[in-house]
């Protein structure tokens, strides 16, 4: 009798273990939010955008605005991926960046392709006549809520652009931006995504911030709260949602 | 412990209704305990830009001093990577099959998972530039000569992101090497990269 229910209890066990196994690799696959599930048409030469950069000003030598460098620290949020597009470029990601005025960029952040975790990416581009670097870094499968410093630091020792995470290193360029793009230089941040059918990462309930926005000086190379003035995008005001708290605090995320 | 061993379940949510439990979990593929949202100081003026003043667009960063190529060697310099052949005497505790498995796992660029034009080859894999920063501005590497299979593509469209409402100088995407690491010994996957800097010796 008694071995009966010793032998009841294992099979339950079982049962219940294989579907814990089973929900959590449903959850996992799941995307979030309202992705929708067609893509449309793909065009793999562009993305689209939903967030803040600092645009171009007459004054920017003079009036205490070139930059050279850009950090946020943001929330990680899943960004569901639109469902007919599985096995391509169909990502949702959000970052931070410093860009040449019109040729390449820096930027470091998170980014999910269709049913995959959650990863720190970055990608340094020279200009023209070059391609894109891009690392990703698989050691680490990011957890919902947690909070990153992104950041792209000018590095005056080696005239050459790195891109961070906290106090981890993904890439440092082999070229100097000052010889290479024009300026000024642009701090950016935002979410993006390959199809305008996709979600930008967060929620009403859990949005996608970007706190403590901040700009290298390329006067002295030290870090100053982003000023007054960024300016906003949002390409698909229909389902995304693009915000401010304040001039070092942006949020965006998916209705 | 390999981080493979390292994912946890961790009970979030109960929903009871219609005489129904739903047990709703969320999973935390790996520790990231060793992160912390700590600021290094901002960095001031450097002696190498005070000596070029206001004109920062003269100075060079430096080569990379990775001395003579080894046969067989492949070089990713615009990564900071380095791959040389492994001791002909090593063996693998996890195959390229398995690497393969890990690496399909992640979910990371599906466009090259899916080409299925991957070849796994053993390597030492070394990366100068991929991290932990120090007070000094120095970096501690943090993969250093690590016995892995590197699962390479010769050829697959670049991920071009960029900033915002600035498309690409082209229409016509570049296509070039991209190259996933797995810990040969551990099974961890450890990064992917793609480059079309590739140098092979």
């Amino acid at each position: 009798m008694r071995h009966k229910r010793a032998s009841k209890r294992r099979l339950f066990r079982a049962i219940l273990g294989a579907a814990i196994a089973l929900t959590a690799i449903t959850v996992t696959s799941t995307p979030a939010q309202g992705a929708l599930s067609d893509c449309g048409p793909a065009d793999y030469t562009r993305t689209y955008h939903g967030g803040f950069y600092w645009p171009y000003k007459a004054d920017w030598n003079s009036g205490g605005h070139r930059f050279e460098g850009a950090s946020a620290e943001i929330t990680v949020r899943s960004g569901a991926v639109c469902g007919s597009d599985t096995n391509r470029q169909n990502f949702s990601d959000a970052w931070s960046m410093i860009a040449g005025a019109s040729d390449g960029w820096v930027q470091s952040g998170y980014e999910r392709w269709h049913s995959s975790s959650i990863y720190f990416f970055s990608q340094t581009y020279r200009g023209s006549g070059f391609n894109p670097d891009t690392y990703y870094d698989l050691s680490t499968a990011l957890t919902v809520g947690s909070v990153f410093r992104f950041w792209q630091q000018y590095d005056g020792n080696c005239f050459c652009l790195h891109s961070n995470v906290n106090t981890r290193r993904l890439l440092s360029t082999s070229w100097n931006p000052f010889g290479n793009w024009t300026e000024p230089f642009s701090p950016q941040f935002a979410g993006e995504v390959r199809y305008r059918a996709s979600d930008l990462p967060g929620s009403s309930t859990r949005r996608a911030d970007f706190t403590k926005l901040q700009a290298q000086n390329f006067y002295g190379d030290g870090w100053v709260s982003m000023p007054h003035g960024m300016t906003s995008v949002n390409d698909n005001t229909t389902r995304w949602v693009v915000g401010a708290v304040s001039d070092t605090h942006i949020y965006v995320y998916t209705k | 412990m390999s981080r493979l061993s390292k994912s946890v379940l961790l009970p979030t949510t109960v929903f009871f209704g219609a005489g129904a439990a739903v047990l709703v979990l969320h999973i935390a593929p790996a520790s990231i305990a060793e992160d912390s949202v700590s600021i290094l100081p901002a960095q001031q003026g450097t002696a190498a830009q005070q000596s070029a003043g206001e004109d920062k667009s003269k100075g060079q960063p430096p080569a990379r001093e990775w001395g003579d190529p080894t046969p067989g060697e492949r070089r990713y310099p615009s990564i900071g990577a380095r791959m040389l052949p492994p001791p002909r005497d090593y063996k693998p505790t996890i195959t390229a099959e398995m690497a393969i498995e890990r690496i399909k796992a992640t979910g990371v660029r599906p466009d090259v998972l899916s080409s299925g034009d991957l070849t796994a080859e053993l390597v030492v894999y070394s990366n100068d530039d991929y991290g932990d920063v120090q007070d000094d501005g120095s970096v501690t590497p943090r993969h250093r000569s690590i016995k892995a299979w590197a699962i390479r593509t010769a050829e697959a469209p670049v991920e071009v992101h960029g900033p915002i409402h600035r498309k690409p100088d082209t229409d016509q995407l570049p296509s070039c090497p991209f190259v996933y690491v797995v810990d040969a010994t551990s099974g961890e996957a450890l990064a992917a990269f793609q480059s079309c800097e590739e140098e092979r010796y």
